[in-house]
């Protein structure tokens, strides 16, 4: 009776961590610009998918980042990839960089942030909205100090 | 023993000291071209007057201008090449319609981009409307093109109202022309040449050789060979004149160095003399004269 128990306890415990864990890598174009804002800044409005509060708040963030990165924000002050015209390309020649990058170092860019109530229906629908205000001059800067993107000019 | 060890720690240190060393880039520094912000004006406005008179143009030429700073792009200052130049040709030609024209050709810009505030009165609110327009200098291309108009606010400030407005449009009017930057470097930089006959020249561009090509087919020849991706345009072509309006060269020749656009004239004219053709050139930026005798 008591392995039962702490069998029991053990799986609970295992899937609670797991839940909150496992990472959502679900890529959707649902960013959006949120407002106009100055030059060098970047406002918008992201959707995430997950389970927990967490993995759906990071694939938010992820996915706006991600769209910024190799997609634009259309209507914005970066409505063209930041990666540039051949953004698929110069996204399979870095990936390992970018990857990286999206994964560990994007928090960095977040100048705020204000994160909607989390409420999960279905994987199918997003459970998190996220507003973020983006810097987006530092973001091109780090991409170009790195040399994943050109400097201005020829 | 010893001595292997002491051989094989040299071999190691030498290995992972080369790879740490980041790799020197021996090319030369890409020549940038020149920027110039200027206000937008009629056919027959004065691009001084108007720098001088409307305070909204100066201030969204100044934020323009600080856009490009931030790219770390250093552009070519209006107001002091008009000072500078002050008792020079610009000022001669006061009010003339070719002002804008001299005073990009004197000042050595590739690049110009045209500023345009209009102010915007309603009963909802007054606004401004701001047009961003860059073009090349020699060839007169479109580069980059961005309007903006800014919220309507019950205020007769309009110096924010404009910051506010070229702020918030910058950002992708820049990311326009470094497309265009990164189609350059792609396809190649874009010239443009006039072919003329001086007065007392037996020649013409309807001059048949043996072979009964005219100066025309010949001249075209070459440039399908020598044009960067044999990239060109011709404009028109008539006895007396060919302007070809568009063609491409390379950034870098083969072996690493900037392009010289006077070396890509010099052979044109070697394959002129060819022909039996003596010319003579004048070089204006992007812009080549050249005059057969």
């Amino acid at each position: 009776m008591k392995i039962n128990i702490v069998l029991i306890i053990a799986l609970s415990t295992m899937i609670i961590l797991g839940l909150t864990n496992c990472k959502s890598s679900k890529f959707t174009g649902q960013t959006t610009l949120l407002e106009n804002t100055t030059s060098g800044k970047l406002a918008v409005k992201a959707s995430g998918y997950g389970k927990t509060k967490g993995v759906s708040v990071r694939n938010a963030i992820e996915n706006a980042f991600k769209n910024i990165v190799m997609r634009g924000i259309p209507g914005s002050n970066q409505s063209t990839p930041l990666l540039g015209k051949n953004s698929k390309n110069a996204y399979k020649a870095n990936k390992r960089f970018l990857d990286n990058m999206f994964e560990n170092e994007i928090n960095s860019f977040i100048l705020e942030q204000k994160n909607s109530n989390y409420s999960f229906f279905s994987i199918n629908a997003p459970s998190s909205e996220v507003e973020l205000l983006i810097n987006l001059a530092a973001l091109r800067s780090h991409l170009e100090q790195n040399g994943i993107i050109r400097e201005f000019g020829l | 023993m010893k001595t292997k060890l002491l051989f094989f720690w040299s071999f190691i240190f030498v290995v992972t000291a080369n790879i740490n060393l980041p790799a020197q880039d021996t090319a030369p520094a890409k020549i940038q071209p020149k920027v110039m912000v200027i206000p937008y004006t009629t056919s027959d406005g004065s691009i001084s007057s108007e720098l001088e008179k409307n305070d909204l143009v100066r201030l969204a030429i100044s934020n323009v201008k600080e856009a490009f700073d931030k790219r770390n792009f250093p552009t070519v200052d209006l107001g002091a090449k008009l000072k500078q130049l002050r008792n020079d040709k610009v000022m001669e030609l006061e009010n003339q319609t070719s002002i804008k024209q001299d005073l990009i050709e004197i000042s050595g810009a590739d690049m110009y981009i045209e500023t345009e505030t209009t102010i915007n009165r309603s009963g909802g609110g007054n606004s401004v409307t701001i047009i961003l327009s860059a073009y090349d200098a020699f060839t007169g291309v479109s580069l980059a093109n961005k309007s903006g108009v800014s919220p309507r606010f019950y205020t007769e400030s309009f110096e924010k109202l404009v910051d506010k407005a070229v702020s918030e449009m910058t950002d992708d009017f820049m990311n326009t022309l470094q497309m265009r930057f990164d189609d350059i470097n792609a396809n190649g930089r874009m010239l443009a040449m006039n072919i003329s006959f001086s007065e007392d020249s037996e020649f013409d561009m309807d001059h048949e050789f043996e072979d009964l090509d005219m100066v025309s087919d010949k001249v075209e020849d070459w440039l399908e060979r020598n044009c960067f991706g044999s990239y060109y345009h011709i404009q028109g072509v008539t006895a007396t004149k060919m302007i070809i309006d568009e063609m491409r060269v390379p950034l870098r020749t083969e072996d690493g160095k900037n392009f010289r656009i006077s070396k890509f004239v010099q052979k044109f004219r070697k394959h002129l003399r060819t022909l039996g053709l003596e010319s003579s050139r004048d070089l204006q930026g992007g812009r080549i004269f050249i005059t057969i005798q």
